[in-house]
């Protein structure tokens, strides 16, 4: 029952949080797609490395890979890039840390969660290298403090750089429509 | 997984023997592209002014190194020599040789095709990278000296790359792992250049 409960809630607080974000900013439904397929693209190739047992079956896609949990991660991530957007003027680069640390923070009671619940397990090879230290509390393996930095990081990345390569796109586009209206004009 | 196609599941894997003097050559080649790659781009910075595939070098190691710590325990590098690993079974010679081909590749193709939009140049990236990485990947494993963890062959479908004692899904996570990777870099890329 909890589980079910877990996945509905996910479901619910995404569209909930894309819902409010695309309020604020017609591109966001852009952006989730672009982090979720970058979350996806994380799960697929480091499923060996996690279980996600216990959820309905029609959360799985591939394997023990779920689209609830692409769906959660993806909204943590866009609803922390919303944050610092919204509310800090500050250059890409220090964004780009910022970003880290709030989806960083959100992210980690998310494992916490996903652990408590039993959804998530790691790999014998992940236990291996463990250094079997917990977050107190939450009780979250330190290492953690590593892995979502970097998962995030390198989905922020893939994410930023299609929306700058789109954005790039359009300018382009936009220009070339703008010099054929003059050329018209001059006809 | 009932295997329909005998070639991806009952073809016998073909296997290469490498000596230890094979690997140590191997190490001198992938270090020598290392120190030719740094050279080069140090001198352009110098007599040239243009630091660009200086940074585009130091951002991909960042990079593949933090991709790399990882996917460590999915992977096990064995048989380098010892003063080549960093951290657990993670080597230079490794890290370095993805690093050489993915920041060569984004450096040739953005050079030779400036003209395409970006979105067209990220799948040139990929193929090109793909291309050098898969038979590169699948000499590593045949010879023995990169193997993966038994986690990951049981979540396997039990399909093989032909000849290969590869799972078919390394060919897919591959370019996979290199799509986070190029979009990280090129990311870091524009936001250096723009400021």
């Amino acid at each position: 029952m909890i589980i079910q409960i877990f996945e509905i809630l996910v479901i619910l607080l995404s569209i909930i949080i894309l819902s409010i974000l695309q309020k604020y900013d017609k591109k966001s439904m852009k952006r989730y797609i672009l982090i979720a397929i970058g979350v996806l693209i994380f799960e697929l190739f480091t499923q060996p490395l996690w279980n996600n047992r216990g959820l309905d079956f029609w959360a799985y896609i591939y394997h023990d890979v779920s689209w609830i949990l692409t769906l959660g991660w993806s909204s943590i991530i866009i609803l922390s890039m919303f944050i610092v957007d919204k509310y800090v003027r500050i250059k890409e680069t220090k964004k780009f840390f910022l970003y880290l640390l709030i989806s960083g923070i959100f992210s980690i009671f998310a494992e916490a969660l996903v652990l408590y619940l039993g959804i998530r397990q790691y790999s014998p090879e992940i236990y291996a290298v463990m250094s079997k230290i917990y977050i107190p509390i939450l009780n979250v393996p330190i290492e953690t403090l590593y892995y979502i930095p970097v998962f995030i990081a390198l989905i922020i990345g893939f994410a930023r750089y299609f929306e700058m390569s789109f954005k790039k796109e359009l300018k382009v586009l936009d220009n070339l429509t703008k010099s054929d209206k003059r050329r018209r004009r001059k006809k | 997984m009932k295997c329909n196609l005998s070639i991806f599941c009952n073809s016998t894997p073909v296997h290469f023997q490498i000596s230890d003097t094979i690997i140590l050559i191997f190490e001198i080649i992938i270090l020598s592209m290392i120190f030719g790659v740094i050279l080069y781009a140090f001198l352009r910075m110098v007599t040239k002014k243009r630091n660009r595939l200086f940074k585009n070098f130091i951002i991909t190691t960042i990079g593949v190194i933090l991709f790399e710590i990882m996917i460590q325990p999915m992977v096990l590098n064995t048989r380098w020599s010892s003063w080549t690993y960093y951290y657990h079974d993670l080597s230079i010679i490794v890290t370095f040789g993805w690093v050489v081909i993915v920041s060569g590749s984004i450096y040739i193709i953005d050079a030779v095709f400036a003209h395409m939009s970006d979105f067209k140049r990220f799948w040139l990236y990929l193929c090109t990278i793909d291309a050098i990485t898969l038979p590169v990947e699948i000499f590593l494993v045949q010879s023995g000296v990169r193997t993966y963890s038994q986690s990951l062959i049981q979540s396997s479908l039990g399909v093989y790359i032909p000849y290969t004692n590869l799972p078919l899904e390394v060919g897919f996570a591959i370019p996979l792992f290199f799509a986070l990777v190029i979009g990280f870099v090129k990311y870091w890329e524009k936001i250096i250049e723009n400021g």
